[in-house]
């Protein structure tokens, strides 16, 4: 993964090579076996139990250098460093378990316009034994950046949020960045070099949102069969530091609307959903 | 089947006295004190070189080490090594369970008599490694080979090494058992000086209790501690609202919980002797009380539904609908003080006809506690609270206050962490 950082920050840079305006036409496949090994590091960096059910934010860690290598291609007429992660839709069609050997298929959509700058999606499929299992959808901002081809779409506004009172609180140290980097592989310097991270306009490192994401998650535990997770990505999360987690529809175990937030300001930092899919 | 005079009684206990946190127990290991508890009732009741039917114990703040903390402590008392043990825990409810279990087994004519006992140490508490760090050194232990090893090694970094010490916060919430109670507080609107004055009862009770010699034959001084120490009998309601809110503070209600209506870490141990009325006879002992019939509940805090400490405000219910008894009939409420709002949201959900019929399924509300049968020996904020020794000491000390005063009936409450409680009714034989 680093090396596709190294790439990325070159390119970065004023001196990369030209790009045309337009996505290439390019997707990638992987057959990836889940392991339990690698994936109890996983769990225990995101407080899920140990199952033979497998969290969906692993899944979209196993399709990661997938997404990375496709984003990072010089082709890309959007520079991937600096690019943010706003935005992920999961659909869990069906359980994805341990020992299982997941087909992934990864190809990239857009540009679409955004009112902030220009987006691109990293689109995901994972089959077992020819059985879809799950839908990704992950949502990159190029901020200030427009493209004049970028296709319209609609981005609904969020709806305002008002900070319920927290049933939880997470003290996140530095060292979950690192953490969460080994877990997933995602070692992008934001989340572990406070240098690197003031190169990016923060003023300490940030959380992973995957991390927050996916934790919150595994605090909602839901044991629907068949789902959708969907969370958008609001502030991030400076590190260190203590957040707050609520439940404000629904319940543990099933369809529900969850957040993270700031405890002072009452900001959210991930707005998230369960929502039960029906064939 | 028992027959009836197989029936198990109290016949009495003895405790350490209760230390704060990190003052005169704080070299004291668990194993320590559970041993001295053990060895004082020994020393009461001329137990020594007995064989007991069963000892059983625990502590919540427990070392991996201590895995068989209650048979270590019968193998250094006095009583007969050939005493068998077990521990068990129930959290905050984990001295109660132990005397629960232990009735339960002489009334099925398992055993003839039992020790249940408790212990925390909030002093000398196990401090792991944190989980980064946890997982290194596992790694560590599974490697075959120096390079291996010397690689794994290589990932240890200065903020691994950071220690954790055993902390009050619930695992799934991450909030602290006063934030917790903080909200529950705030939702039942109880008023800081509700709060402080059921403080000032407690103090005083205990400190009148102590001056009276109530404790001489429950308990055994400790390391030159005679009573507990964090007994402040010369508290003032001025004193009292001078302390500063220590939970609640980023809630959007005033904060009225502080230290002084809130109950502090302790050190302590504690044991409750019970026998079948045929095995108390056989060895001369005078029963003192029954524990006739225990109710456990829980609630689902970790979303929010219901306040972490609220659990005995279901269970009371259930534990009188099934004994045909109501709050009349009772002459003492001994309801742990696990923070003062915690006794006062159980008094208020009772109360309340709301609570009764849509949360207790209830017709109509249960009633309201008479305070001047409400703790009258004083209770956990003035005696303080080692985790697991409480039970020990509100049942050795309620059937004793029975059998002394002639009153009937006591009922015991105790709420948990984990979202539990437990309660049980004791009586007069």
């Amino acid at each position: 993964m680093l090396p596709v950082y190294a790439k990325a920050l070159l390119k970065a840079l004023p001196l990369g090579t030209r790009t045309g305006p337009d996505l290439p036409r390019r997707a990638l496949d992987r057959s990836v076996p889940i392991e339990a090994d690698a994936y109890a590091g996983f769990t225990s960096v995101v407080g899920a139990g140990l199952s033979n059910i497998v969290h969906p934010g692993y899944l979209h860690v196993l399709a990661f250098p997938l997404s990375m290598q496709l984003l990072s291609d010089p082709e890309v007429p959007l520079p991937m460093m600096g690019m943010v992660h706003i935005g992920n839709r999961i659909d869990v069609l069906g359980p994805v378990h341990i020992g299982d050997s997941v087909d992934m298929h990864v190809e990239l959509a857009g540009p679409f316009q955004h009112p902030s700058g220009t987006t691109i999606e990293v689109n995901v499929l994972m089959k077992v034994e020819g059985v879809l299992k799950l839908r990704e959808t992950s949502t990159y901002l190029a901020k200030g950046k427009k493209l004049p081809n970028a296709e319209p779409k609609d981005h609904a506004p969020r709806e305002e949020f008002i900070a319920p009172q927290h049933t939880a609180l997470w003290r996140l140290d530095p060292i979950i960045g690192k953490r969460y980097a080994h877990a997933s592989g995602d070692y992008n310097p934001i989340h572990l070099n406070g240098l690197a991270a003031k190169g990016f306009g923060f003023p300490r490192v940030i959380a992973h949102g995957m991390y927050g994401a996916s934790r919150a998650l595994s605090a909602v535990d839901t044991r629907l069969e068949s789902y959708r997770w969907d969370v958008s990505f609001a502030k991030p999360v400076l590190l260190p530091s203590t957040v707050g987690f609520a439940i404000t529809e629904g319940r543990r175990h099933f369809a529900s609307t969850f957040a993270i937030f700031d405890l002072k300001s009452g900001k959210p930092h991930i707005l998230s959903e369960v929502s039960e899919l029906r064939d | 089947m028992s027959t009836p005079n197989q029936r198990a009684v109290i016949l009495g206990g003895n405790r350490i006295p209760f230390a704060r946190s990190n003052k005169q127990y704080a070299k004291a290991s668990n194993l320590d004190m559970l041993t001295s508890a053990l060895d004082g009732l020994v020393a009461r009741y001329g137990l020594a070189g007995e064989n007991i039917g069963e000892v059983a114990g625990g502590a919540v703040l427990k070392h991996s080490k201590d895995f068989n903390l209650t048979r270590e402590a019968v193998l250094g008392s006095a009583l007969a090594p050939t005493t068998p043990a077990f521990d068990l825990g129930q959290a905050c409810a984990t001295g109660l369970e132990a005397v629960v279990s232990l009735n339960n087994k002489i009334n099925a004519g398992q055993i003839e008599s039992g020790i249940a006992s408790g212990v925390d140490s909030a002093s000398d508490a196990p401090i792991v490694v944190s989980d980064s760090m946890r997982e290194i050194l596992l790694e560590l232990s599974r490697a075959k080979t120096l390079p291996q090893r010397a690689k794994i090694a290589a990932q240890i970094r200065p903020a691994h090494l950071a220690p954790q010490a055993p902390s009050t916060a619930e695992p799934r919430t991450g909030l602290s058992m006063g934030e917790h109670q903080a909200i529950t507080t705030a939702k039942w609107q109880i008023t800081r000086e509700a709060q402080d004055e059921l403080a000032l009862a407690s103090h005083r009770n205990l400190a009148a209790a102590w001056d009276e010699g109530f404790f001489d034959d429950l308990s055994t001084p400790y390391l030159g501690v005679s009573r507990d120490t964090n007994l402040r009998p010369d508290s003032t309601p001025e004193s009292m609202a001078k302390l500063s809110p220590v939970f609640g503070k980023k809630l959007s209600t005033p904060a009225t919980m502080t230290a002084g209506n809130s109950t502090p870490l302790t050190d302590g141990a504690s044991s409750v002797l019970l026998g079948s009325e045929d095995w108390a006879e056989a060895h001369g002992y005078t029963p003192l009380a029954r524990l006739v019939d225990a109710e456990a509940a829980a609630v689902d805090f970790v979303d929010g539904a219901e306040g972490l400490l609220m659990a005995p405000a279901y269970a009371v219910p259930r534990l009188l609908a099934r004994n045909g008894l109501t709050f009349d009939d009772f002459d003492v409420f001994e309801i742990h003080e696990a923070f003062a709002s915690t006794v006062l949201c159980h008094m208020a959900a009772w109360e309340s006809e709301e609570f009764c019929r849509e949360k207790a399924g209830l017709d109509k509300a249960l009633g309201s506690i008479d305070r001047a049968k409400l703790n009258p020996l004083g209770s956990s904020l003035a005696a303080g609270h080692p985790f697991a020794a409480t039970g020990g000491r509100i049942i050795a000390s309620t059937a004793k206050h029975l059998k002394l005063t002639g009153k009937k009936r006591s009922l015991v409450s105790i709420c948990a962490a984990g979202g539990q409680g437990l309660t049980a009714i004791v009586e007069a034989v």
